[in-house]
C-alpha cells in the first residue's frame, strides 16, 4: 500500500494522465500522432528534479512539466496542452485510490473469509450473551463471528459504492466548464484508467465523494474496533473466554511476567479513533469556495495515504488476531453456570405461562427465587424444585427440560443460512 | 461420504477450463478460479478414490500462506468463496518453477549420492549426509514442462535462454528466499522444519506476482522438528509432515507407478485413513481447527458464481 503512495509512484500516475490526455488530443487530430509516440516513449521524470525545480516555481505541477519537457525534443511543446493542474491531480488520484482500493477490497474479503471459517468452528459453542454488561441469556459463540460476518458484508456494499464515487477524474478546465478542453478528452483518459469520468465538475471533484468514501473508511474502522473491544473484554482476567495468541517468546510487561495483554486489539481501538478523526477533516473538505479554493488539498496529501495505508494496516492485523485467536469453550460453559442457573429463569417464566398463568404471575414466581439463587449462591433449578408454588405448575422433569443448553442453540444454523455462511 | 472429484461448471464471461492432476482451473476474463477438488495423485497417476475434504485442506492451508505472505510480494489470490477455491487474478506465468531447498533430501539427496556436487549450477559442499542442513538454503529452479517431467535447470540457463529476464530473475530470487525465510519461520513456530518448496511466480500489468499454492504439504516437505538432531546423527529417517504416507502405504501394496503394475484397492477405510492425515496436516501445519465443510457441487457453483458477480 505504501508503494502506492510514494512520490515516484503519483508522478508516475501524472505522466500517465498527461499521455492519456495527449493521446486523445491526437485522436481530435490537433496533436500529432508521432509527437504522442515521442513523448510516451521518452517522457522521464525524476523526484529529485522536480523538487529542485519546485524550489523555485513553489508550483509542483509546474516543477513536474517543467522535468518531463527536459527529457524531449521540440515535441515537448504539447506536454499539459489545454490542462489545467487539477485535470492531472484529481484524475492522477483517482487512479491512484483505486490502486489502493484493490489491496482494500482483497483486504475485506480475506477479513470475511476468516469470520466465516469461525462462525462455522463454534456455531454450536454455546457462551453467556451480555446486555449492558450483565449475564442476558445464552447464545453461540459463533453467532457472534456471524453477526460481524454480516456487519463486515454491508461494510464491503458500502466500500463498493464509495469506491466508485472517488475513483474518477476530471479534465474539464479551470472551472469545469469544458471550454478549453473537449469533454471526449476526459472520457478518454478516465476510461483508459479505468475510473469514472465525472459528468460535471469544478476545477476539482466535488468533495462529497472523497467525504463519503473516508466516512467508509472509518465506518469499517469503527466496526474493526467493536470487534476489538469484544475481544478485550473477553480478555480480562475475570472473563477469559478467549485471548489474543501469545507466542513463543513474547513478553507481556516489562515488569510483570504473567502479563498476557490484548495489546493488538487495543491497538485496533486506537488506530480506529484516528481514522474517525480522518472522517471529520474530509465531511470538512465539502465546503469549498466557489470553483474551488485549495484547503482540501493539505488534508488530503496526509488524509488519503494515510487512511488508505492505516485500514489496510488494520484489515490485516486484525484479521491475524482474529484467525488466531484462542477460545477457552470451557470457561464459557463455566460462566453460563456462573449465576447458579438463574440464566434459565426466562425459560421457567414461559414453562409456567404454557401452563395458564398470567405473564405477571409466573414473572413474580420466577424472579425472587432467582434472585435468592444469584445472591446466596444456591441452585436454582433446586430451589424451584422445593418452591411449593412452582412445584403445584411445574414437574421435576418439566423443571430439568428448561435448563438444557440445545434449546439456545437450535436456530443458530437458520441464522448462518440467513447470513450466507450456510447453504441450504 | 461424498467427494468432489470432478467440476464442469459454466460461469459468464468463461474462456477456458485446464483440468490438472488435482485442481480444475477456469479462466474467467482476467480472473482465474482454482478449484482444489479431491483428487489425489501420487507417482503421476491420479487415484481411482477421491479423499474427503482434501481440496479443502489444500485450499484453506494455501490460502492461509497467501495471506500470510501477502506483505513480501503482492500474490495472485482475491478471496476464497468457497472452502475448495480460489479466485484471483490472472497472471502471465514464467515458465520456470523455484524449488528452495533447506536441506540435503529427495532429488537433491539422489544427486548427491550418485557423485554430483553441482545442482542446478549451485556446488554443493563435500562430506553431507541425507537430510542435512545446507549451510545457506539453496534454489534449484527446474523448467514448466507443459508434457512430462520438469527438468533442472540452473539460473546462468535460465538468463541466457531468455526465459526469464535477467533483473526480474534475480527480483524473483529474492522473493524466493524471502518467502521461504517466512515459511521455515512459520513451520518453526509449529514444531516443523520446511524442509522444501516450491513458489511459481507470474507477471500481471508488469508486476511480479506469487501464483499457485505456497507451503502446502503437496508443494512441500515438512520434517518434524522434534528429533530432528538425534535421527540425523543416527543416520535415520527424519519423520515427514507431507503426503509421503499416500506413496509409502501404495509401495507397501506393490505399487510405485511402474508399467504394468495393478492399482490397490481404495477401501472406505483407506480413504478415510487418508482424509484424517491431511485434516491432521491442516491442523498441524495451521494451528488451528479444521472445519469440515460439506456442500454440493452446485452449491460450490453457486458460491463461485456470487463471487464473479460481485467482483464485477
Amino acid at each position: 500500500m505504501r508503494a502506492i503512495w510514494t512520490e515516484e509512484n503519483k508522478f508516475s500516475a501524472y505522466l500517465k494522465v498527461e499521455i492519456l490526455a495527449l493521446e486523445a488530443w491526437s485522436q481530435l487530430g490537433v496533436v500529432p500522432a508521432d509527437d504522442v509516440r515521442k513523448i510516451a516513449e521518452n517522457a522521464r521524470f525524476s523526484v529529485p528534479r522536480i523538487k529542485e525545480i519546485e524550489e523555485k516555481t513553489r508550483h509542483d505541477i509546474v516543477a513536474f512539466t517543467r522535468c518531463v519537457s527536459e527529457s524531449l525534443g521540440e515535441e515537448k511543446k504539447w506536454v499539459h496542452y489545454g490542462l489545467t493542474s487539477t485535470d492531472v491531480v484529481d484524475t492522477a488520484n483517482g487512479y491512484l485510490i483505486k490502486q489502493a482500493n484493490d489491496i482494500l477490497r482483497q483486504d475485506l474479503l480475506s477479513f470475511l473469509e476468516v469470520l466465516r471459517r469461525r462462525a462455522l468452528e463454534f456455531k454450536d459453542t454455546p457462551c453467556i450473551g451480555r446486555t449492558h454488561g450483565i449475564h442476558a441469556d445464552i447464545t453461540s459463540f459463533g453467532l457472534k463471528w456471524a453477526l460481524w460476518y454480516e456487519e463486515m458484508k454491508r461494510n464491503l456494499e458500502r466500500f463498493k459504492l464509495a469506491s466508485a464515487g472517488v475513483e474518477a477524474g476530471k479534465i474539464s478546465g479551470a472551472v469545469g466548464n469544458f471550454a478549453n478542453i473537449p469533454p471526449s478528452i476526459q472520457d478518454y483518459v478516465c476510461g483508459k484508467l479505468g475510473i469514472e469520468s465525472a459528468n460535471i465538475s469544478t476545477q476539482v471533484l466535488q468533495r462529497d465523494r472523497h467525504a463519503f468514501y473516508l466516512s467508509t473508511l472509518s465506518l469499517i474502522a469503527s466496526s474493526l474496533e467493536q470487534m476489538a473491544f469484544e475481544v478485550r473484554n473477553l480478555q480480562r482476567t475475570e472473563v477469559r473466554e478467549a485471548e489474543e495468541a501469545f507466542r513463543a517468546g513474547q513478553k507481556g510487561s516489562s515488569a510483570m511476567p504473567h502479563k498476557r495483554n490484548p495489546i493488538g486489539s487495543e491497538n485496533i481501538c486506537g488506530c480506529a479513533r484516528v481514522m474517525r478523526g480522518y472522517m471529520l477533516a474530509t465531511n470538512e473538505n465539502v465546503a469549498l469556495w466557489h470553483e474551488r479554493d485549495i484547503s482540501h488539498s493539505s488534508t488530503e496529501r496526509i488524509i488519503l495515504p494515510d487512511a488508505t495505508e492505516l485500514l489496510d494496516y488494520m484489515l490485516v492485523r486484525f484479521r491475524d488476531i482474529l484467525d488466531n485467536l484462542v477460545v477457552y469453550k470451557d470457561k464459557m460453559l463455566e460462566d453460563i453456570y456462573m449465576t447458579n442457573g438463574v440464566i434459565f429463569a426466562q425459560r421457567v417464566m414461559n414453562a409456567l405461562i404454557g401452563k395458564g398463568l398470567s405473564r405477571e404471575e409466573a414473572y413474580d414466581a420466577v424472579q425472587p427465587i432467582a434472585m435468592k439463587a444469584w445472591s446466596e449462591h444456591l441452585d436454582y433449578a433446586s430451589l424451584l424444585k422445593q418452591d411449593a408454588f412452582i412445584r403445584s405448575r411445574l414437574a421435576d422433569e418439566e423443571i430439568d427440560a428448561c435448563f438444557t443448553l440445545a434449546y439456545y442453540l437450535k436456530n443458530v444454523d437458520t441464522i448462518l443460512e440467513r447470513v450466507g455462511i450456510k447453504k441450504n | 461420504m461424498s467427494t468432489i472429484v470432478k467440476t464442469e461448471f459454466t460461469f459468464p464471461g468463461q474462456t477456458g477450463k485446464y483440468t490438472g492432476k488435482v485442481r480444475d482451473v477456469y479462466t474467467v476474463g482476467d480472473l482465474i478460479v482454482m478449484v482444489a477438488t479431491d483428487r489425489i495423485s501420487a507417482f503421476d497417476y491420479v487415484l481411482p478414490a477421491g479423499i474427503p475434504f482434501k481440496g479443502q485442506v489444500l485450499n484453506q492451508v494455501a490460502s492461509a500462506f497467501l495471506d500470510a505472505t501477502g506483505d513480501i510480494l503482492p500474490n495472485w489470490k482475491i478471496v476464497c468463496p468457497d472452502p475448495s477455491v480460489t479466485v484471483g487474478y490472472r497472471c502471465e506465468p514464467y515458465k520456470v518453477e523455484m524449488v528452495i531447498r533447506g536441506y540435503l533430501t529427495g532429488h537433491a539427496w539422489r544427486e548427491y549420492k550418485a557423485g554430483k556436487r553441482t545442482l542446478c549450477g549451485v556446488t554443493l559442499p563435500e562430506g553431507m549426509k541425507e537430510n542435512q542442513q545446507f549451510p545457506e538454503p539453496i534454489i534449484t529452479p527446474t523448467t514448466k514442462a507443459a508434457e512430462g517431467h520438469d527438468m533442472d535447470i540452473s539460473r546462468e540457463e535460465i538468463i541466457a535462454r531468455g526465459i526469464v529476464p535477467e533483473e526480474e530473475y534475480e527480483q524473483i530470487e529474492r522473493y524466493t528466499r524471502a518467502l521461504y525465510e517466512r515459511g521455515c519461520r512459520m513451520a518453526d513456530e509449529r514444531g516443523l522444519i520446511l524442509v522444501d518448496t516450491k513458489y511459481e511466480f507470474g507477471n500481471r500489468n508488469g508486476q511480479i506476482m506469487l501464483m499457485d499454492e505456497v507451503h502446502t504439504p503437496d508443494s512441500s516437505r515438512y520434517f518434524y522438528k522434534e528429533g530432528y538432531e538425534e535421527r540425523l546423527e543416527r543416520g535415520e529417517k527424519q519423520r515427514q509432515l507431507s503426503k509421503e504416507f499416500v506413496r509409502e502405504w501404495l509401495m507397501s501394496c506393490g505399487f510405485n507407478g511402474g508399467a504394468g503394475q495393478r492399482m490397490p484397492e481404495m477401501t472406505p477405510e483407506i480413504v478415510a485413513s487418508i482424509s484424517d492425515r491431511y485434516i491432521e496436516l491442516y491442523e498441524h501445519i495451521l494451528g488451528k481447527a479444521f472445519v469440515k465443510e460439506e456442500r454440493t457441487l452446485e452449491q460450490m457453483q453457486e458460491n463461485i458464481r456470487e463471487c464473479l458477480a460481485s467482483l464485477k
